[in-house]
């Protein structure tokens, strides 16, 4: 018990991912020591983040429009749609260069644990933009982990016989060693070969 | 070499993410009971522990104590990834059944080698079940019943282990041999008409249905004939166990 201004910094700070309540004193500290007009530069760029910055109306990425500008280039490839958890895996995949089409962001996966449903993420959006036809293609590219192709397959079971669904390949780091690849990796790998 | 290093075979009940790149996985283990777990770097791509602590996982763990309630895993060994399971929506979500009744069933860092046990198994046959399809072979879409006898045989026997089922066979009240025409999770077993206030109605076919899943070993789950009747009955007996003993309910079997 510092300051109660403190403490509510220092609340504020614990509530994001990663921070636990030590991480969260050394950051109050350090602002605290910083000019006012640094911290102030951090809460307005928080502030006008959350005035400009909401989700596409079309795909769920962000945009400062309503629209987004991946949705909006006409370059892009209309018919194929890549389906991603995050806003941030849009940029992981957008970094690759190798893909044209467009996104469409879930918003998470499925965890029923976690009490994460089909209805909480932008599911029935994307059946939606199926529904409007034109798209031939959907890319499956949710996190390979539990959650991830528990997603994937309910995605994927919903759309059989609408559009062709495909799903990225499960495979092996490029330029590691296949004697340090776990068990689980390899034997995806496995199934997922090609012809040469 | 570290005094506060040590091994375990245990079950991924549960893995959270944490930080940028590390996992908490919640573990059913065999000498320490249900602890709990970080996974440093884990959901980088180069992470040595790569696909081997994903829910449902049968493992062998190296971990170190850690100063609070979180212990560190340094090193994993598959037994059994569980992937045939974890690839298969239905088998993933009557999978997920069994991992969150072990999850709040137990209390943490108490050892119970019969429901570890329990759940491994449960986990291996999960992987060989035949998946019901139609005469061409498809599968039916939507279709967990044939699943349904594993996953309340499982369930039974874990809230017997964990002393929630004492009596079925009598009325658990007076003794009674029968008839007994209810259960009552608050007295915890079947009861007569007598003691039957309050209690959830049970019939013929859901009391011979428990007595069977609790004496066969799972493996002969789907063989003991329970009926939809007696799974159904089942199922609100198990369902009040946790509401009753635990105050909660599975999340998991809410879906499908
Ligand atoms: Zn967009
Ligand atoms: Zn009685």
């Amino acid at each position: 018990m510092i300051s109660p201004s403190v403490d509510n910094l220092v609340a504020q700070l614990t509530r994001l991912p990663g921070v636990g309540t030590r991480t969260a004193h050394r950051l109050a500290f350090h602002l605290l020591q910083r000019s006012t007009p640094e911290a102030n530069a951090l809460a307005d760029a928080i502030r006008e983040v959350k005035e400009r910055v909401r989700f596409c109306q079309v795909c769920g990425n962000l945009t400062e429009q309503e629209v987004c500008g991946i949705c909006q280039d006409p370059r892009r490839d209309r018919s194929v749609i890549c389906v991603v958890e995050q806003p941030v895996d849009v940029v992981s995949v957008e970094r690759t260069a190798e893909y044209r089409g467009l996104y469409h962001v879930l918003g998470g996966s499925l965890s029923p644990l976690d009490g994460i449903e089909p209805g909480d993420l932008r599911i029935g959006e994307l059946f939606q933009r199926v529904q409007d036809g034109g798209v031939t293609e959907v890319v499956l590219a949710t996190n390979p982990n539990m959650t991830g192709e528990a997603t994937a397959n309910y995605i994927a079971d919903k759309l059989r016989g609408r559009t062709r669904v495909t799903r990225l390949a499960s495979g092996l780091p490029v330029g590691g060693d296949l004697e340090y690849a776990d068990e689980v990796t390899l034997g995806r790998a496995l199934l997922g070969r090609r012809e040469m | 070499m570290a005094a506060r290093s040590f091994r375990t075979e245990a079950v991924v009940l549960r893995s959270l993410r944490l930080g940028e790149a590390d996992r908490i996985v919640h573990l059913a283990s065999l000498e320490h009971g249900r602890i709990g777990a970080v996974a440093r770097g884990i959901r980088k791509t180069t992470s040595k522990f790569g696909g081997r602590l994903e829910p449902l996982s049968h493992v062998e763990l190296e971990l170190t104590r850690g100063r609070g309630e979180l212990h560190t895993v340094t090193g994993v060994q598959l037994l059994a990834s569980h992937q045939r399971s974890r690839d298969d929506s239905y088998r993933l979500s009557v999978g997920l059944v069994g991992a969150e009744a072990v999850l709040k069933l137990f209390p943490e860092e108490e050892a119970n080698q019969r429901a570890f046990q329990a759940l491994t198994r449960f986990l291996d046959l999960l992987d060989d079940l035949p998946r019901p399809t139609t005469a061409d072979g498809t599968p039916l879409p939507g279709d967990r019943a044939a699943f349904e006898p594993l996953v309340l045989s499982l369930q039974l026997k874990l809230l017997w282990v964990a002393g929630y089922l004492p009596h079925l066979e009598s009325c658990a009240e007076c003794g009674a041999a029968g008839p007994l025409g209810g259960f009552s999770a608050r007295i915890g077993g079947a009861v007569c008409a007598q003691h039957a206030a309050g209690a959830l109605p049970l019939s013929p076919d859901g009391l011979q249905g428990m007595q069977a899943l609790l004496r066969a070993p799972l493996a002969d789950a789907n063989r003991v004939g329970l009926t939809d009747r007696g799974a159904r009955d089942c199922h609100a007996v198990v369902t009040a166990s946790y509401e009753f003993n635990g105050g909660f309910r599975l999340r998991s079997a809410t879906q499908g």
